[in-house]
Formats: structure tokens, sequence, C-alpha cells
């Protein structure tokens, strides 16, 4: 350990030459203003003044003093939670430092944040964080935000050695490096995370050397030496300005006091000696030698009257903070959301007019087309959503007109591009982060829940996270455990964001162009299995509001209030019901967060009954939500409990049985609904509790009498295809069909047949063409024999329809 | 301190309801015990409370209690009779305001014959006003005995309010009658708020405006009533 101590030793790198007299003053006169902060902050926090945990940075002022010396006040900086020190460096006022940590309302986030919710947008302080790697993406983020505003700041993040093994390290590290963002990152390596050794957390505790991985260039310096930390990033900074891209720089450091205050200086992970050795070698003691030594400047005329106007600025930071007003609690509500919550173009009111059908994806598109015309700073991360058109061909085209540099493909990194998203949006790129799958947004769920949700409410205000996370979400086909789910009360949970499940195109883009219009993270889950599916679309702007449910049919014996996929079979539900005489009105949510239940209230109010129907699981989710709801709302109006019926509390399962098995249905809410007219409710029994009065043992609603041979498809086939395979049927042979593919794809047109009707073909021999949203489907001959068309070219064929059939012979 | 209870809320075993139900029957003044329940468990449902029938009414509501009565508002003005009550100065026992209302009352009855033939006034039959002088009716009126009679489906029943100020606006019917008039005034009021109730089942609507109109015709011209 002492090795670190003794490398530092050796010559500085940094040529006397390269710098002036008031330089080097200013360089001082902040160091001293850090290790003096923060002296008065340990004596404040032993004496109980302060709330909450410091982690104090004494002993390491030298990097962020030399580091932040390269940087204007318009570059931003991403900190740890050791960040003090950052804050100071970077030029946040010490009396509002000082306040924030006294958790005042004077304070720099009002008291919301303290300690390691730092956040100052006047000098470019993105956040001291409490999240071990999480701020790098930010700081990634920030850059290419940056340059695609055409500014040349630039963004830096500090981590600790702590974070080199961390996946938000390495995620966003590599997406900078592919990306040449311009970043500067910087690794302050004070040989512990907490009391872990670096040592014995990594076989290459060369951190620099892990720059190699990206290929990007990397760099060990003295972090003790603040005229070598200054000249190494100096270039790094330039670099990344120039528009070269990162660098790493891993400066050796060490902090000379516990992990957090309180903790004991030495602990039991390193030794007295160990300490000893790195006081000599304090940052703010060398540089006063070397400046006396080496630059000439006088101790006593130059050095101390900055050391006595320092403690004079320190102690007034703390006479600020210990005067300063305690936060009104009637403000605690405050920064939540965006006030108002919905941009007001969104609540304009809709224009009747023409429409036009468009199929969902076509119709999201354009939204987004549409909104990246709009506003030139608008980004899209995503997994092969740049030039790949994305996995649902759902952002086909966009690349063409929007180019590489918006249209951003990323590496399969969710945590990085999605911390680079939230960096860019709160920065003035408002990016989409598309994750592909609603399974794969825990990946990055750290930054949702941790950072993008939280940053308004931290920064009091200051700053916020108007990104969208774009997934396709919900089960369709047998896609299995990892790429079903749908997963959204757990972010509905989460204050802060907004959560859109739309049910229809006209609704998926209309919240599409809200979202990217406000000013909150916006998780938006569109339903996969309705990618296939068209609807009315209105023509021009438009778009819907967030937290407005739409009555997708009126009725007055129940309600059904449901979102997404199962918008459609309620309305089926409620179809069969009404020729029995028992009218149902469907609510389609369209938002989960914020959630309309004064319209789910007001219907309650004519119907008496409400069955909530919903994709996700039952356990804290939806139902449970709006039952309570309505206990507290409309309790006078309920004339039987409110029931629900969500998919099954289990992953989703490959085989068709199962799913169809676990999964909502038009006959399990036809039976919820039933019995709901009699005043019960199904039990469900995902409390896993056996003793529940008259719960039966596990199944929650009765399975559908007949099971179908095969699982229908999302969209009912084309009438001109079905409508002849009666008659195609009778040709014996071994059926031509258009062959299932993707999962979000239900049909596709014939575009060519290669040969012709009675022509004699090979088995494998082309014999005709298909085109879907995705790609063209040649098909092949499946024997050998005389081909007999049945469906001509131009028809529309469901997926699996049959289009011909090779007779032998 | 003891919680009020609701008028549903009666002690005895407890009756499973929905809310919805309780608060209908609330509204209602149905007891909950009163209902059967046929929802899950015995539980009273909103039907239950909607399809109601009190089981003492379905027979004898229609005797027993008077329908909701229609009602009429006027307001009458009262500067002539003011005007002419000073010259009666002298006539004993004194003329008062309500001496000429019953005046009014009677020579407006002329004209509706079908609407009542009795007028009671503090449960008194007052019969033939209609040809008594004002100070026949003032001397009638303030006769000592006050028997307690019980007016029946040919009267109508006249309530004085002797308040200035107040205009009625709802007024149930006595039990056996089949109209009322309610006027409000006091000597020196400019104005007297009058208020005819009728059984609709029995009196139209035209029928009962012109007795009102005529009525008020009589108060404002009073001259007429002494022609």
């Amino acid at each position: 350990m002492p090795d670190q101590a003794r490398a530092g030793r050796r010559k500085s790198r940094a040529p006397k030459a390269d710098f002036d007299r008031d330089e080097l003053l200013a360089l001082y006169e902040k160091m001293v203003l850090l290790r003096r902060f923060e002296t008065l902050a340990q004596g404040a926090c032993r004496k109980g003044e302060t709330p909450g945990f410091f982690h104090l940075y004494i002993g390491e002022e030298a990097t962020a003093v030399g580091v932040c010396a390269n940087l204007r006040a318009s570059d931003w900086i991403t900190s740890t939670h050791r960040g003090h020190g950052h804050a100071l460096a970077k030029g946040m006022d010490p009396k509002i430092l000082m306040a924030e940590l006294y958790g005042k309302a004077e304070g720099c986030c009002g008291g919301r944040g303290g300690t390691m919710h730092l956040y100052d947008r006047s000098v470019g302080l993105f956040g001291t964080n409490g999240i071990v790697a999480a701020g790098i993406g930010h700081a990634v983020g920030a850059g290419i935000s940056a340059r695609t505003q055409g500014r040349d700041d630039i963004g830096v993040a500090f981590f600790g050695d702590g974070a080199i093994n961390h996946g938000g390290f390495h995620e966003a590290t590599n997406f900078a490096g592919v990306q040449k963002a311009p970043v500067v990152l910087v690794c302050e390596n004070n040989l512990y995370a907490t009391a872990t050794p670096l040592a014995s957390a990594t076989l290459n505790p060369e951190i620099a050397t892990k720059a190699a991985a990206y290929g990007i260039p990397g760099i060990a310096v003295d972090g003790n030496d603040v005229l070598e930390v200054l000249t190494v990033t100096r270039e790094a900074v330039a670099r990344a300005r120039r528009g070269d891209g990162p660098t790493l720089i891993e400066a050796k450091t060490y902090r000379t006091v516990g992990h957090h205050e309180g903790d004991p200086v030495v602990g039991t992970y390193r030794t007295q000696e160990e300490v000893d050795l790195w006081l000599q070698r304090d940052p703010i003691t060398l540089f006063r030698r070397r400046l006396t030594d080496e630059f000439g400047i006088d101790a006593e005329g130059d050095l101390d009257p900055i050391d006595t106007r320092i403690e004079a600025v320190a102690q007034e930071a703390l006479e600020f903070a210990r005067n300063a007003t305690d936060p009104d609690p009637a403000t605690v509500g405050q920064h939540v959301y965006a006030e108002p919550l919905n941009p007001a173009d969104a609540l304009r009111p809709a224009q009747a007019g023409a429409t036009v059908e468009q199929s969902w994806l076509d119709a999201v598109r354009d939204g987004l087309a549409e909104e990246m015309r709009r506003d030139p700073n608008i980004l899209y991360f995503g997994e092969g959503t740049g030039e790949r058109g994305g996995t649902f061909a759902h952002t086909k085209n966009l690349y063409q007109e929007f180019g590489a540099a918006r249209m951003v493909d990323t590496p399969i990194s969710e945590q990085g591009f999605t911390g680079a998203a939230l960096g860019a949006s709160a920065t003035g790129s408002r990016t989409v982060a598309d994750l592909m799958f609603a399974d794969f947004m825990f990946e990055a769920a750290g930054q949702i829940v941790l950072q993008g949700a939280k940053l308004r409410y931290m920064s009091n205000g200051q700053m916020n996270a108007p990104m969208v996370v774009r997934v396709g979400m919900g089960a369709v086909r047998s896609a299995g455990p990892h790429h079903s789910g749908a997963y959204y009360p757990m972010w509905a949970h989460v204050p802060g964001l907004i959560v859109c499940v739309p049910s229809n195109p006209a609704d998926a883009k209309g919240l599409m162009k809200t979202a990217l219009r406000a000013g909150d993270p916006v998780m938006m889950l569109e339903p996969k299995a309705l990618f296939a599916t068209k609807g009315e679309v209105p023509v021009g702007e438009h778009l819907v509001p967030f937290g407005v449910a739409r009555i997708a049919r009126p009725g007055r014996d129940l309600t059904i209030a449901t979102a997404g996929q199962l918008v459609g079979p309620a309305l089926q539900a409620a179809t069969t019901l009404a020729a029995q005489g028992i009218e149902v009105e469907v609510i389609d949510l369209r938002t989960i967060m914020p959630l309309d239940v004064a319209t789910v209230a007001a219907s309650v109010g004519r119907t008496h009954r409400l069955l909530v129907v919903d994709e996700a699981w039952a356990m804290c989710g939806v139902g449970a939500e709006l039952a309570q709801a309505m206990n507290e709302i409309a309790y006078d109006d309920l004339d039987a409990p409110v029931a629900r019926l969500h998919t099954d509390a289990m992953s989703h399962p490959l085989a068709p049985s199962l799913e169809r098995a676990m999964l909502v249905d038009t006959d399990k809410i036809l039976a919820a609904a039933r019995g709901l007219i009699d005043g019960k409710a199904p039990v469900p029994s995902h409390w896993r509790y056996a003793a529940v009065d008259g719960a039966p043992a596990a199944q929650a609603a009765p399975a559908p009498a007949v099971q179908a041979a095969a699982p229908p498809p999302p969209a009912p086939p084309p009438a001109e295809a079905s409508a002849s395979n009666g008659a195609a049927q009778s040709v014996a042979g071994e059926p031509i069909t258009m062959p299932f593919g993707d999962l979000t794809i239900s049909e596709g047109k014939i575009v060519r047949w290669a040969k012709g009707d009675g022509d004699t073909v090979e088995p494998g021999e082309l014999v005709a063409e298909i085109e879907t949203d995705k790609s063209v489907v040649e098909i092949e001959a499946p024997a050998a024999g005389r081909l007999t068309i049945e469906q001509q070219t131009g028809t529309v064929v469901p997926m699996g329809g049959r289009i011909g059939v090779v007779s032998p012979g | 301190m003891t919680p009020k209870r609701a008028p549903t809320d009666q002690p005895g075993p407890r009756v499973r309801s929905t809310p919805y139900a309780r608060r209908l029957a609330r509204e209602r003044g149905i007891p909950l015990s009163a209902l059967a329940g046929t929802g899950p468990n015995g539980r009273v449902t909103g039907k239950d409370v909607t399809d109601f029938v009190p089981a003492a009414a379905t027979a004898a509501a229609a005797t027993v209690h008077a329908p909701m009565p229609a009602a009429l508002a006027a307001s009458v003005s009262l500067a002539a009779i003011r005007d002419l009550l000073p010259q009666f100065d002298d006539v004993v026992p004194a003329i008062e305001l309500v001496d000429v209302c019953l005046k009014a009352t009677a020579a407006a009855l002329r004209s509706a014959p079908d609407l009542a033939t009795v007028i009671v006034l503090d449960s008194r039959r007052l019969a033939g006003l209609d040809r008594l002088t004002l100070g026949a009716i003032a001397a009638l009126r303030q006769e000592s005995d006050s028997a307690d009679e019980v007016a029946d489906g040919g009267d109508l029943v006249v309530t004085w309010i002797d308040r200035a100020g107040i205009r009625p606006v709802a007024m149930p019917m006595p039990e056996g009658a089949a109209v009322r008039l309610v006027i409000a005034a006091s000597a020196d009021s400019d104005r007297a708020e009058c208020l005819f109730s009728y059984d609709p089942r029995r009196i139209g609507d035209s029928e009962a405006a012109d007795f009102l109109l005529a009525f008020k015709a009589a108060m404002e011209i009073p001259l007429r009533l002494i022609a």
C-alpha cells in the first residue's frame, strides 16, 4: 500500500514554466478552502449540528482543484458521495454548501439534497451522488448534450476506485469511448472502497490501464500533486473539447480521515504507519513547500494572508449555515413533478378533424419524427434503433432522416446509456432511451429510480430529467420469461416518474409527443402485441395529456378499468355482456401514473361496480391501487367489492398452454364481470397465504371452458385471406404458409409469386416473397410437386396463413 | 363524547349491506333492518333498497298519507287595504288585516265553488263568509270559543302568519284538507306573501291559478269586497 505513496514522490511531470504566479496562488487558495471547509464541517458533524453523515474530502484536495482549474462554469461535473471538495472546486459558494449540509432552506438544494446530493446548475455541478458509479453516465450524457447543441463544453466524471468494478463505470466508459464523447473520466484512487482494499477487489489495480479495454487513453497521475493533476487534465480537457473523445485519468491519492465522519481514521483495514506516510505527502503541505521552494513565493507575505482570508470565508459559511432557516414543512410536496405536470400543448382541447388509419409503429414513428424536427436537440439512444431501424422496425427511417449523431446505436449496456440519456436530458438534449423490452428496464433501474425520478426533488427544482424510457411491453405469443413482462406498477410506485401504457396508435403517438415536451422522466411502455394493430390517428398535431383516462365504451351496470393490450379483450367482453343485458363501461386508463382516479370514481358513481383488468401482476398493483382509491373517494357508491383480474403471479412460461392459463383473456373477464354483477369478486391467490376464507387453493379465475388449439393471433386475420381458406384446403398436399417470425408481426403481403400456378417445384426452391413491416420474407417450396397458388399477389396473409399447396406428382 | 348514530345505524344484529345500499337507505329513511338482502351472504344491495316497498304502505298509503301537494305562490300588494282600514276605525270589534284576507278568500271561492265550501282558520270552520260584512267576520273570528274541528275534503285551510318579510315556500297539507292558503303579512307590511297548496289529483293547476289570481285581485282592490 505504501507503494503508491512512494510512487508519488518522483519528480512532478508538471514543468515550472507552465504556471504563472496568480494561477498558482489561486490553486493554493482553493485547496486551503477545501481543507478548512471540511475541517469545520467535521467539527459541526461531531457536535451533532448537522443531520445525516459526511464523507470528507480531507487529503484529496489536489485532485478536485487540479481538475476543476481547467473547467468552465458551463462544463458539467458529476461527483461522488465524497463530493464537498468537487462542489467547492467547481465554484459553489461555501455558504450555500454549508447551509445544505445543515439541511437549511438557504442551502444549494434547499435542504432537500444534502451532502451526497448537491446540485448547482449555476456552476455546473451535476450532483454529488450517493450511488457508486451512477454519475459517470450523467457526465457522458452532458458532454454529448453540449456537442449536440454545438458547444465545446464537456462533462467530467469524478468517481472512486470503488466504482471501477461496477457496471456503471464499464458501461458508461465504453459508451463514452464508442461515442467519442467529450468527457474526462477522473478516478480518485484512494486505495479503499470504504474498507475494501483495491488490491483485493481486482487483480489489475492499475486503474489507468483499464482504459485500454475501451480503446481510450488512460493515464495515472499523482493525485496529491495539484500541478500534475492540472497538467494532465489540461490535455484531457483539450482533447475532449477538440472532439477526440474521452480520457481516463487515475489520480492516486489518499483520504487521511475515516471513510465517513465517525469512522476511525485507521480502522481495521489500514495501518497508522500507512496513514502517517500519506500525511507526510499531504497535498497542501507539499504544494506550499513547492510554492516557496521552486516558485519563489513568500510564505509569510503571500500564503499566510490567503490562509487568514480563507479561514474567515469558511467561518462565515459556518455562521451562515447556523443562522439559516429550516425549510418550511408546508413545502415538502414541492418539486416532485413539474408544476403543472402536463406541458401546455397537451392540454389544448383536441380538434375534431380528419384522421388517417395508421399502424401503431408508423403512428409513433411519425410522432417521434415530428418532435425531432421541432426540437433539433432531441436524441434517441437504443440497441439497434439506428441504422437497423429497431428490433420491431419501430425506428425505421428515422436514422435516414436524423443521422447517426441523433439516432444513436448503443452497445447493450442499458445502465450506461440510460445514465447518459439522463445526463443529456437534464442538460438540454432530451433523449429517448430505448431499452427494447420492459424486462430490460431493470438493467437500468438504478438510473431510473435513484437518479432520474429523484433529480428534480434532490436538486430543489433546479434540475430535471425529461427523458423518455421506451420499451415494448407485455406478453405476446410465447415470448417467454425474459421478454413478456409488464412491471409498470413498480415504476408507478416511484415518485417522480410518469408511466404510460397506451392501447391504440393514436394514444401511443399522442403520449409520445407529450412525453417529448414534458418535464419529467416518462416510462413509455408500449404493448408489443399491439405493434401490428392499426387505428385511426388524428392528422396533424396530436398530443394526449398524462393522467386523463378515456371512456372507451359507456355503460351503466359495471365499470371495467384497464389499459394497454387488455382494452381490446375488455371491449369484447363488454359486447358479449351487452347482448345479455349487462352494459359495461370500459375505461382505458392510458397512464398509470398519474392515475385518473376521478374518471373511475365518476364511473363507479354511475355503475356502482368496478372490475380492474390489468396485465401486470396483482401484488401491490393497479387493482389494489384503484380498489383503495374507490374506498377513499367513492365508498358510498360501491354496491359490490372492487374486483381485480391480473396476469397470474408467476414468470411467463414458454408453453402456449401454460401461458394461456396465466394471462388475462376475454373469457376470464366475462367470468369476473358476471361474478361481480352478483356481488362476488374473484379471490386471487398471489398472497401465498393459505388461510384466506373462501379462497380457492390456487385458481384465481375459472379456466376457459374450451381452449383453442393455437394461440389467438393478436389481430383477427384479414377477411380476404381467411375467407378462401376453406376452399383452398380441399387441395391435398404440403401447404405453403406465411411463416411465423417476429413476435410483433402478425401479417404480411404477398409481393410476388416466383413460380406460376401449376409449375413443378423442388423442395427449398423460392416460390414467393412476402413483405412484412420489417422485411421481405422468402417463401420456399416445402416439398417436390406441383404448385397450386391459393392467394394472389397483393393479398395480405396472417402469420401461419396458407397461401398455396404443393401436391405430389 | 358519544358518536352520533346514523338514522339507519340501529342497535341489534348487524345487517350486511353494501356502502351504496347504506347510502340509498339513509337518503330514503329506510332502516336497513327492514330490507331483505339478496346479495352474497344475505348482503343488502342497492337494488334491494330501490326495489323496497313498505308493507303497510301498499294498502294504506293512499288514504293515510296525502300525496305531495302542488303549490303556487303570489305576492300581494297591501297598499289599498292599508288605505282602507283606517276608515273603519270606529267598528267594534276592530277589523284587522286577517279579516280582509278571509273575506277576499271567500270572495275568490265564489268563482271557484268546486275548490272548497268552508274556510278553516285556527281549527275553526267558518262557513258563509262571503255573505258577511268585514265587521261580522271580525266578530265571528274573535268569538272566544276555539272548537278543535277537523277539516274535511271540502275545506280550505287558511294559515295566518303574522310576520312581515317572510315568503312561505312549502307547507304540508293538513290532514283531510284539499287546499291550503298560507298568508304571511303584518299590519304594517307593504305586501302579503301567499302560498296556495292543493292536491294535484283533485284540483287542476289552472283552476288553482285562477283562484289565487282572484284572491290577489280582491286584496289589491278591496273596495270590491264591500260592494
